[in-house]
């Protein structure tokens, strides 16, 4: 392909609407094109600041005709039958809370109670505008349920819990992209969560309303507590995912001994993707509520994406960078190095790039960063705040 | 919704509540006058406070809202449309957003943010209807192909070449604007 169909691609490449084909020859040109590669940087960069720019808002009153009466419905007291009824539905919602909605289910808690909890974050760098862009997917989810709820008498059984096992689904995806937030970001994600999942469980409580009124509640809960059973709590499923597009999941039959890398890597073996190339960006250990509640979702993938370079100047290049720690295992081999001219470089494991990513071994290692001009006169001092999710910033000079 | 209908106020401000930022946001980027956008806002959720049962709830509530944001829009360029010159200096003439939070304090973002805040209304002005409401409704707000598609009222298809120029263009004039600022392009 020409360069110049390639850059028409550019728009669904950053929507991540390219089709497989597509797919494969964009990043194929992109590999090989230094030109195009850089163009798609910057394309990248700058929409993603653009996908990031603050909403705009105000604190004008909520706006009444001037006839209208304002009145408020009293608040019922809650029964029993409806408080069970609703951990049920809520269950089946807040499949995608993951380990919390398992938590609120194992333990038959109200889940308002749950969801209140502090949540134990798994200590990723990613860029700002990623961090924006994950919330907004859960706000959206969280949207889509409140739609749902409303909409939901108006469907029959069948297709009321294919919605919502999608909506579960959906959500599920969501909100372990938001688990992914950054570590310095903790205290307005805790804010953001709390937000969020104190919204769904209000629209977890219409949704049950909905259910209530009508006639088939018992039969749609009995659907609702299969889909639960069907998540075996005891059955580790390993997901590697990449970054919103699927790749194959694994549910590891027998219970597996040791610690989420052991596990990590068996379900690459069933998968038989252990060596595949540039493929996995990063996974998620799904095993039974307190394990994952107190782990870290990424904690085998280092992800270098916080660097601050101080010293820039001409045209932007791309960088070989290497990566490595003892012993190499199972992390992307490609990254992707942004680089910023005035601001900075960045550097994420991405589908392309002229790096060579030789991956940490050890949830405990550090990792080593070498940034390597590809002109080798140039001369140029980086300095690289790495971050691991098993250690704290440490700033290097290469 | 439902509850809308039936006259609970308390719903009504929840939905207010959830959707007034995105509905401002947008109308904001539309029309590019705050002043007018807030009233636009302002009438948005009047109108469905007035009648809820115009919504389909086959379809999805956001897409309708954006959609009755969308019209009330086009209707005030149509009778009147403000005199923004893109020659104007946006600094002074446009609102700005100033960072807050965590995307202040990196420095890798900041310095795009900030650029990219004071000036993205004299950019987006540069943009015809067409592709402008696209751009602000999937490249500012996040949502689908799909939904813009029903709220524009054209095939996802059309939407997605739509956005691919509206963001070629809004690089040009962005780039633009860099340069003349004696500023690097990025």
């Amino acid at each position: 392909m020409r360069c110049e169909d390639i850059r028409r691609l550019f728009s669904e490449s950053f929507d991540d609407r390219l089709d497989a084909a597509a797919r494969m020859r964009f990043e194929t040109h992109t590999a090989s094109c230094p030109d195009c590669a850089a163009a798609y940087v910057r394309y990248e960069t700058l929409f993603g600041a653009v996908a990031a720019l603050p909403a705009i808002d105000n604190e004008s009153p909520v706006p009444y005709p001037e006839t209208a009466r304002v009145f408020r419905k009293p608040e019922l007291p809650v029964s029993p039958l409806r408080r069970a009824a609703t951990a049920a539905a809520v269950i089946l919602v807040l499949l995608g809370i993951g380990s919390l909605a398992f938590e609120a289910g194992r333990r038959g808690l109200p889940p308002g109670e749950d969801l209140k909890a502090p949540l134990e974050v798994a200590e990723v760098v990613l860029p700002d505008y990623e961090a924006q862009k994950r919330i907004r997917l859960v706000e959206n989810g969280a949207r889509n349920v409140a739609t749902l709820a409303e909409i939901a008498p108006s469907y029959s059984d069948g297709e009321m819990v294919r919605v919502l096992d999608h909506a579960s689904g959906e959500l599920e995806r969501r909100s372990r992209l938001l688990l992914e937030l950054e570590a310095d970001r903790l205290g307005s994600f805790h804010d953001e969560f709390r937000r969020t999942a104190g919204s769904l469980g209000e629209l977890c409580l219409e949704l049950n309303a909905r259910l209530e009124a009508d006639s088939t509640t018992e039969l749609r809960l009995r659907q609702a507590r299969d889909l639960v059973r069907r998540r075996d709590l005891d059955t580790v499923i390993v997901r590697l995912a990449n970054f919103g597009r699927s790749l194959p999941e694994t549910e590891l039959t027998a219970p597996v001994d040791g610690d989420a890398y052991t596990i990590f890597l068996a379900g690459l073996d069933q998968l038989g993707r252990r060596d595949a190339p540039g493929a996995l960006q990063f996974f998620e250990v799904v095993r039974e509520a307190p394990t994952i509640r107190n782990s870290r979702l990424n904690e085998l993938t280092l992800h270098v994406e916080r660097f601050i370079r101080r010293e820039v100047g001409g045209p932007a290049a791309t960088l070989d960078v290497e990566l490595s720690s003892e012993p190499p295992q199972v992390l992307p081999r490609a990254l992707r190095v942004y680089r910023i001219p005035r601001q900075g470089i960045w550097i994420s494991s991405s589908m392309a790039g002229e790096a060579r990513f030789v991956v940490p071994g050890q949830a405990s290692g550090n990792g080593r960063i070498i940034v390597r001009p590809r002109q080798p006169d140039a001369e140029r001092r980086i300095e690289i705040e790495i971050r691991t999710p098993e250690t704290q910033p440490s700033k290097r000079k290469l | 919704m439902v509850r809308v209908a039936e006259g609970d106020s308390a719903a009504y401000e929840t939905l207010y509540q959830r959707y007034k930022s995105r509905i401002l946001t947008f109308v904001m980027r539309y029309v590019g006058d705050r002043e007018w956008a807030e009233d636009l806002c302002q009438e948005v959720f009047l109108r469905l406070y007035r009648n809820p049962r115009a919504f389909d709830p086959r379809n999805r509530f956001s897409t309708w809202l954006f959609t009755v944001a969308r019209n009330l829009s086009i209707d005030f360029l149509r009778r009147k449309r403000p005199a923004v010159s893109l020659d104007s200096g946006a600094d002074e003439d446009m609102p700005r957003v100033e960072p807050s939070g965590p995307e202040a304090d990196r420095p890798l973002d900041r310095t795009l943010l900030r650029e990219l805040e004071g000036n993205i209304q004299h950019t987006l002005n540069g943009l015809s209807d067409k592709l402008r409401e696209v751009f602000i409704l999937c490249a500012l707000q996040g949502l689908s192909y799909e939904d813009v598609a029903q709220i524009v009222g054209c095939p996802a298809k059309t939407v997605s070449s739509r956005l691919a120029r509206a963001r070629e263009r809004f690089a040009q004039s962005f780039d633009s604007y860099l340069a003349g600022k004696g500023r690097p392009m990025l």
